[in-house]
């Protein structure tokens, strides 16, 4: 049996992200239908001031959603997120965060956001999202920015849409008043989501 | 930032805690009236909000005491423990309502059934002592109970207990410096900081999950005292606040 030497290995190597990602056609527009999130290749992230003096990061890590991309008629996009599943790296202010001095996630385990209008800019793609965001027992209405990154057939058959959604909401508006001086009462709201055609 | 914890948690309910002491030296409405509004003034300082209408666990706190204050200026003194005792049980109920309403497990009953047959002999143990529960004595349990939820993870739920400490500061100040000791709080009064104290030990144990060991020994430390001999009890709370802040640590 002729062994493969370490050379060509590498060359194997090598050439593999270009067979897996050569199916995805990133600039496609992403074809109408109904779309869950991909935990694996979603993040959900956050930032605020500390002492306004830096920046701090964190995210959610556990999360559901679905879209119901319909250029022609309604389309929406709804996104579940468990608040127990805040993370910024470090344990003892995650359990500060969970703690009834912020999310208190013992009584709202979850927040959510429901869409009520997704707009498209002139190429069909989604550019703003309305909707309502419940957390910690207020419902406020928010408008996210939207970014296509890409759309298309994976590997897998599947075919899948990215974007990038962005938003600033005001901690305060949902009685998360709590240590003023201390954490920022702007929060920037990060989503990259994928979604899977269903 | 630590100027406006240390105003809010011991410089505000000093000063509260000097001008009852000043004002109620023999009044017993005017005393729980003012203790209703220091606690309600704290609280709405330090939480940063005005919820009038409760939405949270601890949004809960001031209208127990606001009913327990009505209470003390109307109802007979000597079914004060009583209609404490009755009234802290549906607190209770309302405190874990948020969580029995998706996790109504038996274990979390129990607990509730133990924290109310407690805290209703506490009630009753200071109807039946000439002088009830010493201020010191509150304010050791409350300190312990302030580092036992800061190190838990919530700092609202320890700077309110700390403002506990300072809100009957002055008190424990004028037993030490009595002799013989002479207590200042009204009974009634103690029964209304003690609705507080076991409010905020519930709240911390269902919300920000105080380990059960602390909450127990948190919860027992007020009876210790009121159980024990009458020379050595300061002790016994001591050791029982102790306990439940090297509990919390391990």
């Amino acid at each position: 049996m002729k062994v493969l030497s370490s050379n060509t290995i590498v060359r194997i190597i090598s050439l593999c992200p270009i067979v897996i990602l050569n199916p995805v056609a990133y600039a496609e527009l992403a074809t109408n239908g109904e779309y869950k999130i991909d935990p694996t290749h979603t993040t959900i992230q956050f930032s605020t001031t500390h002492l306004g003096i830096s920046e701090l990061t964190g995210r959610f890590n556990k999360f559901s959603g679905n879209l119901s991309l319909n250029r022609s008629g309604n389309s929406s996009i709804t996104v579940d997120i468990v608040t127990a599943s805040i993370d910024t790296n470090n344990a003892a202010r995650d359990k500060h965060l969970r703690s009834p001095d912020f999310f208190n996630v013992k009584q709202y385990p979850t927040m959510k956001f429901v869409s009520n209008k997704i707009s498209f800019n002139n190429k069909g793609e989604p550019n703003k999202i309305n909707g309502i965001l419940s957390l910690h027992g207020k419902k406020r209405s928010i408008e996210w920015t939207i970014t296509k990154i890409g759309a298309g057939k994976d590997p897998w058959g599947g075919y899948r849409a990215g974007y990038n959604a962005n938003t600033t909401i005001k901690r305060s508006d949902f009685g998360m008043k709590f240590m003023p001086g201390g954490v920022g009462d702007k929060i920037n709201l990060k989503l990259n989501i994928e979604l899977l055609k269903k | 930032m630590p100027i406006l914890i240390v105003t809010q948690s011991l410089l505000l309910p000093l000063v509260f805690s000097a001008i009852i002491l000043y004002f109620s030296s023999s009044k017993r409405r005017t005393q729980a009236f003012l203790v209703l509004f220091s606690w309600a003034s704290i609280y709405f300082w330090t939480k940063g909000a005005l919820n009038l209408i409760p939405g949270e666990a601890l949004d809960w706190i001031w209208v127990l005491i606001a009913v327990n204050a009505i209470f003390i200026l109307s109802a007979p003194q000597q079914l004060l423990p009583l209609l404490c005792s009755l009234l802290f049980g549906v607190f209770l109920f309302i405190f874990s309502w948020p969580i029995l309403s998706y996790q109504n497990e038996l274990t979390v009953w129990f607990e509730l059934v133990f924290f109310e047959t407690v805290v209703a002999i506490v009630f009753y143990k200071i109807k039946s002592k000439p002088y009830g529960l010493p201020a010191i004595h509150f304010a050791t349990s409350a300190l312990a109970l302030a580092i036992v939820s800061i190190l838990s993870g919530s700092l609202l739920i320890g700077q309110l207990a700390l403002s506990l400490v300072a809100l009957t500061g002055i008190f424990s100040f004028y037993e030490i410096i009595q002799t013989p000791t002479k207590h200042s709080l009204y009974k009634s009064t103690q029964l209304m900081l003690l609705s507080l104290y076991f409010s905020l030990v519930i709240i911390g144990r269902l919300y920000v999950e105080i380990p059960m060991g602390s909450t127990v020994l948190l919860v027992l430390a007020p009876l210790s005292s009121l159980l024990s001999n009458i020379n050595k009890n300061y002790l016994i709370q001591i050791a029982f606040s102790s306990l439940a802040i090297l509990w919390a640590l391990l």
